[in-house]
């Protein structure tokens, strides 16, 4: 048994919601699904990049998430270039009954950011890529129950 | 409310993850991130530095409590979770406190 996943699934079933927001930036292989580590969230946000097999992965693990009885399950499209992608995107998700939460587009400042040593947010707050988490943001404040406000 | 950001290798989801608790701090609400990556970088994209980032000690394995239930191991914090963010949470801009997760011990443990 992998330590690092069971520490996960511990916190996640302890964290206290009501007090702050708990955000998890799982580890990549659907392993830690399968190990229902996350099993005691709220939203899942599966990231997919504007390819088959990003998106196929994406489809897989929603159906795990899903299994797992995570109250709602969503696609985050990343990487976005242009009208393409986002058809892309759109039609995977409408043929395959997924849920498509929001759209980031592929942002050059990302990897300045990275060249900087600098998070994104410090280094260009009003980038596009940082403007479309914002709206994600305020997407979920607005449709999860939230039991505090700080 | 808790919040779970998977993805594939390289689909920008530690961005996402880090870029999504800094500005969910930033209006107003505390947030307790937690990176629970073996390959652990979510720490720079919260907007900490390198120099910080090197010297964040992981969560020691012997935080948890293991029990069999239906014949499945079920695991918890053998702390408290405040507690355990008071000793190895680390403060980040916007009200963020961020967990390291140990990273898998060695080969065919994880």
């Amino acid at each position: 048994m992998c330590s690092s996943h069971a520490t996960v699934r511990g916190l996640l079933h302890e964290a206290p919601d009501a007090e702050r927001v708990v955000v998890v930036d799982n580890e990549a292989s659907p392993e830690h699904l399968s190990r229902a580590t996350t099993e005691a969230v709220d939203v899942m946000l599966v990231i997919a990049e504007p390819y088959f097999k990003s998106l196929e992965t994406a489809r897989r693990y929603c159906v795990m998430g899903k299994q797992l009885g995570i109250p709602r399950v969503t696609v985050v499209a990343n990487k976005v270039r242009d009208e393409n992608d986002a058809a892309a995107i759109e039609g995977f998700c409408e043929s395959n009954g997924l849920d498509l939460f929001a759209q980031v587009p592929f942002d050059p400042m990302l990897a300045e950011a990275e060249r900087a040593g600098a998070a994104p947010i410090d280094h260009a707050p009003s980038a596009p890529s940082v403007r479309a988490i914002a709206d994600l943001v305020d997407k979920v404040l607005a449709t999860e129950p939230l039991l505090a406000t700080g | 409310m808790k919040v779970a950001i998977s993805g594939k290798g390289g689909s920008g989801k530690t961005t996402v993850s880090g870029t999504f608790a800094r500005l969910v701090g930033r209006a107003g609400h505390p947030v307790l991130a937690i990176d629970a990556d073996p390959n652990p970088n979510l720490a720079l994209t919260l907007g900490l530095t390198r120099e910080t980032f090197e010297s964040i000690v992981p969560l020691p394995h012997g935080l948890m409590d293991h029990k069999r239930v239906n014949g499945e191991v079920v695991v918890s914090l053998s702390r408290p979770v405040e507690e355990v963010d008071a000793k190895f949470g680390i403060d980040c801009p916007d009200r963020v406190r961020l967990l390291l997760l140990g990273s898998p011990t060695g080969a065919g443990t994880g």
